[in-house]
């Protein structure tokens, strides 16, 4: 499940009344994050507009950029990779400077495991990249792999900080099980070696979100779980601490 | 002339007579006991008491090993390298130095298996499992792509 579906889906599947009502608008008005892709690479100058009708409050203090079905197809338009890398950088100094949406604090992006024109001009700009890793040897043998993509891929611009932590941890006694814990030092080494061979600032966060069957109810009943919330308040702990290290 | 032995056949029919009377009277005979037996239970519940089966012994406990955590987890780094550097051979080796309780407490720390159910063989297997993993998770600095490729670069 993505992102978009996972906030705007209702337990049955379908969309939110409120949500459906605002994409409606939103698409009909042109104003969706591929239209302004599309602005942005055109010829006429990136003239696009920043309200409302772009960005989707879900709540007074988050509020949403939702991806659309275009974006699937992102990579089979001929857009240019070059000129793409400074997209997410001039639409962010558009809505920094918009007067029509509040100043906000943080910018969160959920990128897909493989790199796409849009994942790459996020890259390019951000200060921290976040990366969840499950126990298994499948998902930690992804870490060395995506380090090194992520270097490839970013340079020679520089590459941002780098923070790793254990999702869906499995709990016991109050920690992590034992193949938890195994993981999770494999993880910590990898990345050990990354710093130390390639120079990439990486930071492994010892705060792990636990599997819980709670997390299930996260979307249906609108909000974190309590049980989660010292998990992801010792997450956000972590990540802000790393940031402005 | 008068046979005064009876022919086979007919002493065939009285031997599967007497069968038969046989068996029903052990059939009257079981389904009277078994009467009985409801009887007495329903008066009796405890009839019989039931007789406790003795506990099986249990097995003497497994000495623990005396390393802590942190010990074990040096010692993986140590076998892992090892194997790196002289593969399975270094492996068995080295583990074939390690005390019973060793192997399987490390066993433990890395994820395979409890205590009370891991033989020396299954915790060997593991903690192999495991290094082979580690082995695998390695960071490899790639060269950048234009040094690999200079002439995309041109």
């Amino acid at each position: 499940m993505s992102l978009t579906q996972a906030i705007t889906l209702n337990e049955d599947g379908s969309l939110y009344r409120k949500f459906s009502d605002w994409s409606d608008r939103s698409e009909k008005k042109g104003k969706t994050i591929f239209k302004a892709i599309e602005a942005y690479t055109g010829k006429n100058g990136f003239d696009f507009g920043i309200g409302y009708d772009f960005i989707y409050k879900i709540t007074d203090r988050y509020h949403f950029v939702p991806s659309v079905e275009d974006l699937y197809w992102l990579e089979l338009d001929v857009f240019d990779r070059e000129k793409m890398q400074g997209f997410i950088r001039d639409i962010l100094g558009k809505i920094t400077w918009s007067k029509n949406v509040p100043d906000y604090d943080y910018a969160l992006f959920d990128c897909p495991p493989s790199f796409t024109l849009l994942s790459y001009s996020i890259l390019s700009v951000c200060d921290l990249i976040l990366i969840p890793v499950n126990p298994d040897f499948y998902a930690v043998k992804g870490v060395p792999l995506i380090l090194n993509t992520l270097q490839l891929r970013i340079e020679p611009f520089p590459i941002p900080k780098i923070a790793v932590f254990m999702n869906k941890a499995k709990p016991y006694a109050g920690s992590m099980t034992k193949e938890s814990q195994f993981y999770w030092s494999q993880v910590q080494r990898v990345c050990s070696q990354a710093a130390s061979r390639a120079g990439l600032n990486v930071k492994c966060l010892d705060a792990p979100i636990y599997d819980r069957v709670a997390i299930k109810r996260a979307v249906t009943s609108g909000g974190v779980p309590a049980e989660f919330v010292s998990d992801f308040k010792n997450l956000w702990k972590g990540i802000t601490d790393f940031l402005y290290e | 002339m008068n046979n005064e032995f009876t022919e086979p056949t007919d002493e065939l029919k009285r031997v599967a007579e007497e069968i038969n009377l046989l068996r029903r009277d052990l059939q009257a005979t079981s389904s009277a006991l078994g009467r009985i037996e409801r009887r007495l239970k329903a008066a009796f519940p405890n009839y019989p008491p039931k007789q406790k089966q003795p506990k099986e012994k249990r097995q003497s406990e497994r000495t623990r090993s005396s390393k802590t955590p942190q010990e074990l987890q040096a010692i993986f780094e140590d076998l892992a390298d090892r194997t790196r550097n002289g593969g399975d051979s270094a492996f068995a080796a080295k583990v074939n130095e390690f005390k019973d309780e060793d192997i399987i407490a490390l066993s433990v720390e890395v994820g395979m298996g409890s205590h009370s159910r891991l033989s020396r063989q299954k915790a060997v297997d593991g903690v192999r499992k495991r290094v082979q993993e580690a082995m695998q998770l390695q960071f490899e600095k790639k060269r950048n792509l234009q040094q690999a490729n200079p002439a995309d670069g041109e």
